[in-house]
């Protein structure tokens, strides 16, 4: 037994990391270039700031996701025994934070244009010398945002769910809320070349709610996270039924009479106590180190499991809330 | 046909027949300038705007005269103030606004500045046009005739800078 060993992924979950590395480096191309292309047309649509706004702010979960695949495997120190896991989380607490704060922002600044009756002045802009209206750049630029967001969810989501990785699952939330909000800075645009002056606001407030929900959904899962939650299944909030499969198992070792578990999750891994009451006492630290592997074994996720013989067990079941 | 080019074909169907007549004005401005009258704010500023014995003239006069002739409107002028004729321009009491503005003024959250229609080299100082926010047809159709119109350095005397 080695207290502060490294974590290793299994291989698959190996396969699938190098994956999310590689989605992040795609992202921050991809996102980088629908940013710039809605800067050249941003113009003095509200609607438009706000995509692109979003755009940018949709550039800092693959960021977070590329530095913490680096941090978080790290080797426990003597500073920092348990790991360097949660740097994910806190990563994640910043983002979720920050996206809230805007989201708040924007949503009103776009009411106050709304209320003011701001009227978005689109002129022209030449292509090939030719001074055409600028809306079509605009819905030009936005239709490509489109493109390449459903591109990435699409690609993210799968990845995320073999890793049962909430941050990933989380950015490619983003990513669909990103086209639907640019989908919707269409629709503004449109409304504008129409003469419905309150398109491009109301537009705006529908993406600046976009985020604002990107941030709320965000934060709350990390926040659970860092109160050390039992762990949950990916995407829900119903808690999984692993705590119970490991005091099962438990129960069903010979020496056992009676067990209790306490799980929590720190990012990707889990890790927890295993509390034991054994039937007879011969052989207990051999039992004990025994029953610790054949548990971890029950899920790859499992990092560290502290098992812990006790005369006796009172009240193991726990209140549901 | 698979769904996808089907449905791509009616997205271009839909913008085809969407795109005619784009953009549109929230308040008929153009429609109403058509064969009526144009309403200019001028604020003197030579060489863009001078006043001589109340007739207009200097090269954004002249540029809104054929403007209006295109449009077989006449003009009305209102001298005032600058921040006195964009208000007013703002609550869409004006149509346009001539004084020698730049690209680069406070008042471009307020009303539409047009594109530049002198660009002077040696400062980097560009000339814009203000017309009223959200009458985008107005404003292309404008941006429309000062495009060919457009020049750049020391053609334009350069004198009276404030």
């Amino acid at each position: 037994m080695r207290i502060g060993r490294r974590f290793q992924f299994p291989p698959e979950q190996q396969e699938q990391r190098r994956k999310t590395v590689r989605l992040s480096w795609l992202s921050l191309a991809l996102l980088t270039s629908t940013a710039i292309a809605v800067y050249l047309t941003l113009g003095q649509s509200e609607a438009m700031k706000t995509a692109w706004i979003e755009d940018l702010l949709a550039l800092v979960p693959p960021i977070a996701l590329i530095i913490a695949v680096r941090i978080e495997n790290r080797e426990p120190t003597e500073r920092f025994p348990y790991g360097y896991f949660r740097a994910v989380s806190i990563a994640f607490l910043v983002i979720s934070a920050v996206l809230l704060l805007a989201g708040a922002w924007l949503l009103f600044d776009s009411v106050m244009k709304l209320i003011e009756g701001a009227r978005a002045p689109i002129g022209t802009m030449p292509v090939f010398g030719r001074p055409i209206w600028a809306g079509w750049a605009m819905i030009a630029a936005l239709t490509y945002c489109v493109g390449i967001g459903v591109l990435l969810g699409r690609l993210k989501l799968p990845v995320a769910e073999k890793l049962n990785d909430r941050a990933l699952a989380a950015d490619a939330d983003m990513n669909k809320a990103g086209w639907m909000s640019e989908g919707a800075a269409i629709v503004g645009i449109v409304l504008i070349g129409y003469g419905r002056w309150w398109g491009d606001a109301a537009a705006a407030a529908f993406i600046s709610l976009n985020i604002v929900r990107d941030g709320w959904v965000n934060l709350r899962q990390v926040v659970t996270d860092l109160m050390d939650e039992s762990p949950t299944k990916l995407g829900e909030t119903e808690l999984e039924s692993l705590p119970g499969r490991i005091r099962a198992a438990a129960e069903r070792l010979p020496w056992v009479e009676k067990a209790a578990v306490r799980l929590r999750e720190s990012g990707h891994v889990i890790a927890g106590e295993v509390f034991l009451v054994p039937r007879v006492e011969e052989n207990l630290v051999a039992n004990v180190e025994a029953a610790s592997e054949t548990l971890c074994a029950l899920d790859w996720r499992i990092y560290s499991l502290t098992v812990m013989p006790v005369s006796r067990l009172d009240g193991a079941d726990m209140p549901r809330h | 046909m698979p769904p996808t080019a089907r449905a791509l074909r009616v997205c271009c169907c839909l913008a085809a027949l969407a795109s005619c007549g784009l953009p549109r004005d929230s308040d008929h401005t153009l429609d109403r300038i058509r064969g009526g009258e144009l309403r200019v704010g001028v604020t003197e500023h030579a060489p863009w705007v001078t006043v001589r014995d109340d007739r207009m003239d200097g090269i954004e006069p002249r540029l809104i005269e054929e403007l209006a002739r295109g449009l077989g409107a006449r003009t009305v002028w209102r001298r005032g103030a600058e921040a006195q004729l964009l208000e007013a321009l703002h609550r869409r009491e004006l149509d346009i606004v001539a004084g020698g503005l730049t690209a680069d003024s406070p008042w471009k959250g307020q009303v539409a500045l047009t594109r530049p229609y002198f660009t002077d080299t040696t400062t980097g100082r560009t000339r814009v046009l203000a017309v009223s926010p959200g009458e985008n047809a107005f404003l292309v159709h404008v941006e429309r005739f000062l495009a060919p119109r457009e020049r750049r350095g020391g053609e334009t005397p350069d004198v009276g800078e404030r």
